[in-house]
């Protein structure tokens, strides 16, 4: 069977096969059970990674980085100084293992309870299970939208109703459910007044009243609840689906209101006492609506990124935030799924919520996002709750939900590492070159091509305590400076003058590490207007003694042939002293390099060497090299041994070389038309 | 990713007048140009980094060098491909410092903020050992879903050069899913 090629598979995996390549590879496939096979699972392997690959910002997101660049564009051009940068997009949840479903379901149901316990102004205790739920403020801030109410929460006024009758029932949920609404009729619901994204309000569900609930949702796992063992017979109460376009006016709005009023509706049937809506939705206890889902049920990341409303925003903070507010995650844009209410039997005192307990630790990052699906969250929250510390009473433990600290992002880590670790580099090698430097000498000379100038600056080591403690140049710089300012002091002093040539400046303490080519500095500075009256002040050395000795001798300008040399006059240490210093520079010029004579080009009229290698027995010798020294030639002997080349006439060095046998040098003096020679190569030692 | 309503990448449209406002120094036209193609840039991020944070980071890297070699987008072309080009080389600059910061096997739903199945890991975990190119080059072909044409104008290269290497890529990959 002749298959496709893999390149006609993958084109048409890709769909750009048309035509009757497109027939060819399809009539091939459907015979062809491998070929079939690989191009699905190569087709699958694509669908896979687009998927997994999906995820894309939103609008909003886009809108902020964009932003964001543009900022730092904007800086730039304008020299100010430009923003780090900070990420937004931190890891999203740790992973949770399936094993703690049951876990967190305790927990939400003890939360939710605990909730609507409060929400009636009791004081319920922490149903067994609960534990505090490590929920975190989503790290993605533009996806993240403010509708949620648990900002405002507001600590729960101390004369709040005591818990009603209805409350001593807690309904034996077995589990959590994933209901798309319940019309339940004795249900609290509290809207925010803004427009879309008031569905994503919490709705506190109060207990089961006397009706059932019209719509309850299949249970996924029928699972006791943590309180069920207690608890009378009761109906399972969720929270029904956020009405929006209900009817506002029985519902005050929950944020702005602090009056109570009562909801309207069937739920005064069920409420002895008419419930302060405001007060569900303000107190610090006050949970979010933390909902599970089925993953079928999940919408795509894609699809939970929703615009958060200004609007809310701007109740939140209005509200005062009180210190202690065990604020908790929010996750405002998920779609809403009830969850039944496990009210505890008995309600104590002790409001657990009121608490703030320090909560456990951490162990790892966990971070919820508004960009997250529904399960993703309660994983997560069902983690934590599994990393509870194994002896503890989860009853005991504080229900309010904690915002955990931010840690830290890990690539901080190795940042830091990274930067110790340069630091350790920098070190070793500056201990290196220290540590060298006692071996190297005196001067380094780094050939340089001609056209590269460079311009590196002169280096110079100075012991400490030296008389010069600034560099050479600039002390000549000054010192000109001040001898240009000062007048010229004709006579000379008793002082015997020093001859000092211009390689001699040089402090004698120093090394210098002078760079050839242009780029070396002149040793001495001097460019005066008249070289009769040119005087070069400078820094008398310390030691001149010292100074190298590579240059002439100082002599007296008599000679009528040599120009006036340039005089320059020594500063001495004390300033008052002024010792003037005749120093004649004289300058030889040598003769030029001896360059190479320049290799006559090719041309037709040279004569030609022709010879013949042999060995010792007289065999020509194949392969044999015969290299031409100048003009650099090299040609190979051919089978009889002959070779033949044209060069330029003149003598001429030959090298023959040959595998296996000693080399052999000859001259050969070539004048014209055509020279033949015969080259012997000796036997081998 | 891809949109196929929008025009190709490889279509100038007002790209060039656009561009040579940005060149003179208009930051207006500049900033529309980078908003323009943000969403493109961003997949071609995220497939070359695999990691929502890194993607970010080559996104605003990318977008803060493209302001600043403006002088290098070939003339009258269009804007995208030069912008994915520079955030491929971005990433390749960075593949280095982000080799050091993560260990590419340990690349799970924490990076990519989404759950995964078996396939999809496996399938990433392949992508994930591909270089930085390559990469790109199959991200163009089987999330962005571009014809071999555009892809090959993207990643200059010739269509029969993208149509073989497609090929080899894909057997490879397709190899170490299976180991």
């Amino acid at each position: 069977v002749r298959h496709v090629s893999v390149q006609q598979l993958s084109a048409f995996t890709d769909g750009a096969l048309s035509g009757v390549s497109r027939e060819l590879v399809v009539r091939h496939l459907a015979t062809c059970s491998a070929c079939r096979d690989r191009q699905g699972a190569w087709q699958a392997a694509d669908e896979a990674l687009r998927q997994a690959l999906s995820w894309t910002p939103n609008e909003r997101t886009l809108e902020e980085w964009s932003s964001r660049v543009e900022l730092c564009i904007t800086a730039e051009r304008k020299g100010l100084p430009v923003p780090e940068f900070t990420p937004t997009l931190l890891p999203v949840i740790a992973a949770v293992t399936p094993t703690t479903l049951p876990r967190m379901r305790e927990l939400l149901e003890g939360a939710r309870g605990a909730m609507l316990s409060k929400g009636r102004g009791t004081k319920p205790e922490r149903p067994a299970g609960a534990k505090p739920v490590a929920g975190a403020p989503a790290p993605e801030p533009p996806d993240e939208p403010a509708g949620s109410s648990l900002e405002s929460a507001k600590p729960v006024p101390e004369e709040a109703p005591e818990l009603a009758p209805a409350e001593a029932r807690a309904p034996a949920v077995p589990s959590i459910e994933n209901s798309s609404s319940t019309e339940a009729a004795p249900t609290h619901e509290t809207e925010h007044e803004a427009g879309p994204a008031a569905s994503e309000v919490d709705d506190v569900a109060s207990e089961a009243g006397p009706e059932p609930v019209a719509e309850e949702a299949s249970l996924a796992e029928p699972e006791p609840s943590p309180v069920a063992e207690a608890t009378t017979e009761s109906e399972p109460v969720s929270v029904a689906e956020p009405e929006v376009e209900a009817e506002p006016a029985p519902v005050a709005g929950s944020e702005t209101e602090a009056e109570p009023a009562p909801v309207a509706g069937s739920e005064t049937e069920a409420e002895p006492a008419p419930e302060p809506v405001a007060e569900q939705d303000s107190g610090p206890e006050r949970l979010p609506d933390v909902e599970l889902a089925t993953e079928a049920a999940l919408p795509t990341v894609a699809e939970s990124e929703v615009e958060p409303e200004p609007e809310q925003k701007s109740v939140a903070a209005a509200q005062p935030d009180p210190a202690p507010a065990p604020v908790a995650y929010s996750e405002p844009t998920l779609p809403r799924a009830e969850l039944p209410v496990a009210l505890p039997v008995a309600s104590t005192k002790r409001d657990p919520f009121l608490e703030l307990k320090p909560l456990p630790e951490l162990t790892e990052p966990l971070f919820t996002s508004a960009s997250l699906p529904e399960s993703t969250l309660a994983r997560a929250m069902r983690r934590h709750a599994n990393a509870t510390p194994p002896g503890t009473d989860p009853v005991r433990k504080p229900a309010h939900v904690a915002v955990p600290a931010p840690v830290a992002p890990a690539a901080a880590r190795p940042l830091r590492r990274r930067g110790r670790r340069r630091l350790l580099a920098a070190c070793t090698v500056l201990l290196l070159v220290l540590l060298t430097s006692m071996f190297m000498p005196d001067v380094i000379r780094i050939p340089l091509p001609e056209r590269w100038r460079p311009r590196v600056p002169r280096v110079e080591f100075v012991r400490r305590g030296g008389t010069l403690a600034e560099t050479p140049a600039a002390s000549r710089d000054a010192a000109f400076e001040l001898a240009t300012s000062q007048p010229i002091v004709p006579e000379l002093v008793s002082q015997p003058a020093v001859a000092v040539s211009a390689d001699s400046l040089a402090p004698a303490d120093s090394v210098a590490t002078p760079v050839t080519g242009e780029a070396t500095s002149p040793a001495v500075t001097s460019a005066p207007a008249s070289p009769s009256t040119a005087v070069a002040t400078v820094a008398r050395p310390p030691a001149p003694a010292r100074a190298p000795a590579r240059t002439a001798p100082a002599r007296p300008a008599t000679g009528t042939s040599e120009r006036p040399s340039s005089e320059a006059e020594f500063v001495p240490d004390n300033p008052s002293t002024i010792i003037p210093v005749r120093v004649t520079t004289s300058v030889r010029l040598s003769k030029p390099p001896a360059r190479a004579l320049p290799e006559p080009e090719h041309d037709e009229s040279w004569p030609l060497l022709c010879g013949e290698v042999i060995d010792a027995q007289g065999q020509p010798v194949e392969g044999a090299r015969v290299q031409l020294v100048s003009p650099a030639l090299t040609v190979r002997t051919d089978r009889r041994g002959r070779f033949c080349v044209a060069c330029p006439p003149g003598v001429r060095a030959l090298r023959v070389e040959a595998p296996g046998l000693p080399v052999v040098n000859r001259t050969v003096e070539l004048t014209g038309g055509m020279v033949e020679t015969r080259i012997a190569l000796p036997p081998a030692r | 990713v891809h949109d196929p309503l929008r025009r190709p990448w490889t279509e100038p449209g007002r790209d060039p007048e656009h561009v040579y406002a940005a060149q003179r120094g208009d930051l207006a036209a500049l900033f529309t140009l980078l908003r323009e193609y943000r969403r493109e840039l961003w997949s071609v991020c995220f497939a070359l980094t695999l990691d929502r944070a890194r993607a970010e980071r080559l996104f605003h890297e990318t977008l803060l060098r493209a302001s600043k070699n403006l002088r290098s987008v070939p003339n009258g072309a269009a804007f995208l491909p030069w912008l994915v080009r520079l955030a491929a080389s971005a990433a390749a600059s960075n593949q280095r410092r982000d080799a050091a910061e993560k260990d590419p096997a340990a690349m799970d739903r924490t990076a990519l903020g989404t759950e995964l199945t078996e396939e999809q890991s496996h399938a990433l975990h392949a992508f994930a050992s591909l270089t930085g190119q390559d990469r790109l080059l199959y991200a163009l072909a089987a999330i962005a879903r571009l014809p071999y044409a555009e892809i090959g104008t993207v990643t200059r290269r010739e269509s029969n050069a993208v149509i073989h290497e497609l090929a080899q890529l894909r057997a490879r990959l397709a190899h170490r899913e299976a180991a």
